[in-house]
């Protein structure tokens, strides 16, 4: 029992297509930046050993979504088993902000997640490099909404200009870990209690 | 002088590296020998209007060899399946331009924009990014009966590459002709006659790019309403059908490696982007060999007129990598949340990885030979309207096409207004282990299973607790529903959770 599965921190990206989600991923992974990348297909992923707190090793495991709707019905294969979920909007892009909300409700129908109310969300605003003319989501209505959603930490960023990707990255891996230890918690409780369940009933109920 | 535009714009040449001095030369000179001589074979048949014999090249090595012979020969075997005209087609209606907006269009530029990011040239670059966006939007809008979907970009710039024409003033072509020889004369008939809807455009070193846009349109309509419809729909629904017959193609030739990938269960999501785009989303931008290989995928596709080829090269893929991913099965046990991750991230980085050109040669080799028809376990997976039940049809006219489409269609929309959305394929995987697989064994266990709960029941009933055992089976029946109507995959393994829960909760703890 004291030896356990690797630290998986499991993050899942999601936004409307076109908001940087690929780009993120990348900037944050292997601190790159391409004007070259595809659009994502399905479900790809790249992994990073992280520390935190000085000691802490995990290895985050990140998963980058398609943004088209149709391939939403997927994502129940690919949800379960997250630690924390990023939402990505353009702030050049008024109704990917505007659909932060529907990707978050869409995450939690399909995760199938312990408790809804605590999971770890991110929201991140992406292209904070564009110039000041073409932003169209104003930050106070961007904290507003995180606020809406239960005081969701909110990160402006530029995968571009490689602005604030790390540090918001490094809030996602600590929700991640606190998620992934809270989980791991409830699991014992859970396992332990099924174990009292068991020597509690009667032998002869054992149908086995 | 025109030689193969992709060619001259990365500067290579399409079928062989940049080792063309050293130990390579002899190889390098006897393949280009025998792509030479194919090309002249090819010329010959097209001359002689032979579509059998056609087909017959397209379906053996190198396949159709060449762009330049790529356009005439695909759109006469596609034109031989559907007889579709652009001109024709435009003059009965409106002007494409002139038609209402496809809903699609905002998510085509999205992917448009990010296509051909491998061209180093600006120009050039928008000039293939116009030609892709310009085709796919004029198909959406011809048929907007059509879902959009991301890959079909990738595949539409396939055929741009191929509709591609770059003819250069200056005469020192001589990497791209190397290959071709003496059969440039016989070729240079079908590319000299531009019509009037060529666009083009001209480089910096004076080249000049241009593309019939009829021609390919022609040729990715044909190429759409037969091959690609089923992930046209409304939804993935007729997709995952499709993918779900790579575990049934990989159990038949390896028992073992099925079960390892535990592929009875697991969704075979991995292949998602390879079966949607022919594979061009993920070899097109590896090298300029890789780049011949999706042109190779589209030679057998077309020429065996069947979409089970995409599938049987990812089963044959599987199987030639099977060993490279068991280890890497191996190594990463502890590296994923849970087993679906593990498959499915093994199988993606399996793929990236290591897939040469070699590799790839020996896999379309054995796809070749692979019976690529549809078995009886086709038939019973995919839908009665799907591209890989009517391919045996043709010939047909657009309007039976149509007519194909539309049924689909309504089979789709109809699936997709069930409580769940979308249908695990495991429904029908069941109906074939019931019929082909094991019957006797699957119903021997259910017998045993059903016993086994009438007996519990009746010691119970002995014990004078029948009351609460029907409690307990009326609840049990309510929790089944509940997990269906929220649309919960969990259903079909109910009976088997508690036991598996337990024992994966073990497993996970004892594994270090």
């Amino acid at each position: 029992m004291s030896s356990r599965k690797k630290n998986i921190l499991k993050v899942i990206i999601l936004g409307d297509s076109g908001v940087g989600k690929t780009s993120l991923m990348h900037r944050y992974v292997s601190d790159k930046f391409s004007q070259q990348y595809k659009a994502t297909i399905g479900a790809d992923f790249l992994t990073k050993e992280v520390t935190m707190d000085g000691d802490k090793v995990a290895t985050m495991q990140v998963w980058d979504t398609a943004g088209q709707e149709r391939f939403q019905s997927l994502g129940v294969a690919f949800y379960r088993g997250a630690d924390c979920c990023v939402l990505v909007y353009d702030v050049t892009n008024a109704k990917s902000f505007e659909n932060i909300k529907s990707w978050r409700d869409e995450f939690l129908v399909h995760a199938n997640v312990s408790s809804p109310d605590t999971f770890p969300f991110v929201i991140l605003g992406n292209k904070l490099d564009v110039e000041e003319s073409k932003k169209v989501v104003s930050n106070r209505a961007a904290q507003d909404m995180a606020k809406s959603l239960g005081n969701v930490p909110l990160f402006l960023t530029s995968a571009k200009g490689s602005i604030n990707v790390d540090t918001a990255f490094e809030e996602i891996a600590r929700n991640a870990l606190q998620q992934s230890q809270a989980d791991a918690d409830a699991f014992e409780d859970d396992f332990n209690d099924a174990i009292n369940i068991q020597l509690d009933g009667e032998p002869s109920s054992c149908g086995c | 002088m025109v030689t193969d535009g992709y060619s001259v714009l990365v500067n290579g040449h399409e079928f062989l590296g940049e080792s063309v001095m050293g130990e390579k030369s002899v190889l390098y000179f006897r393949e280009g020998e025998r792509l030479s001589s194919k090309s002249k074979n090819i010329s010959s048949v097209m001359v002689k209007d032979d579509l059998e014999a056609l087909l017959s090249l397209g379906r053996s090595q190198d396949g159709f060899v060449k762009n330049d012979l790529r356009r005439p020969v695909w759109l006469k075997i596609l034109k031989s399946r559907i007889a579709f005209d652009a001109s024709r087609a435009s003059s009965m209606g409106k002007e494409w331009s002139d038609i209402v907006s496809h809903k699609d269009e905002h998510q085509v530029s999205l992917d448009v924009r990010r296509s051909f990011g491998d061209i180093k040239d600006d120009a050039a670059k928008a000039f293939l990014r116009q030609a892709l966006e310009q085709t796919i939007v004029r198909v959406l809008r011809k048929f907007p009966q059509l879902n959009y979907y991301q890959g079909y970009h990738d595949v539409v710039a396939v055929f741009v590459l191929v509709f591609l024409q770059t003819q250069r003033s200056n005469e020192d072509s001589e990497l791209s002709d190397s290959t071709s020889g003496s059969s440039s004369i016989a070729e240079s008939e079908y590319h000299d006659n531009l019509s009037s809807s060529s666009i083009s455009t001209k480089l910096a070193d004076d080249s000049v790019l241009s593309i019939d846009g009829d021609l390919l349109f022609e040729a990715v309509v044909i190429f759409t309403l037969l091959y690609l419809r089923d992930f046209m729909m409304n939804s993935l629904t007729f997709t995952i059908d499709q993918l779900s017959l790579i575990p049934l193609i990989i159990k038949r030739h390896d028992t073992n490696f099925y079960n390892r990938f535990q592929l009875h269960q697991i969704d075979p999501f991995f292949a998602l982007s390879s079966i949607l785009t022919l594979f061009s989303h993920d070899l097109r931008h590896q090298s300029q060999e890789s780049l011949s290989i999706v042109f190779q995928i589209f030679d057998l596709v077309i020429s065996f007129n069947s979409m089970m080829v995409p599938l049987t090269i990812y089963s044959n893929l599987l199987l030639a990598k099977k060993e490279d991913l068991s280890a890497r099965l191996q190594d990463n046990l502890q590296n994923f949340d849970n087993d679906t991750d593990l498959i499915h991230g093994v199988i993606q980085q399996e793929m990236i990885v290591g897939s040469g050109p070699q590799l790839w040669n020996s896999v379309l080799e054995a796809t070749r030979k692979s019976d690529n028809s549809i078995g009886q376990e086709t038939k019973r997976v995919v839908n009665k309207f799907s591209v890989l039940m009517t391919e045996r049809a043709l010939p047909v006219t657009i309007e039976e096409s149509l007519n194909w489409l539309e049924q689909e269609v309504r089979l789709s929309e109809a699936r997709s207004t069930t409580p769940q959305g979308y249908r695990p394929p495991a429904v029908s995987r069941w109906k074939i282990i019931t019929q082909s697989g094991g019957p006797t064994l699957v119903k021997m266990s259910l017998f045993v299973g059903f016993a086994a709960i009438l007996l519990k029941l009746y010691m119970r009933t002995l014990d004078n607790h029948s009351g609460s055992s029907i409690f307990t089976l009326k609840s049990y029946f309510d929790h089944l529903k509940t997990l269906k109507f929220s649309g919960l995959r969990q259903p079909r393994r109910v009976w088997l959770d508690p036991i598996q829960n337990l024992l994966e909760t073990i497993g996970r703890r004892s594994t270090s």
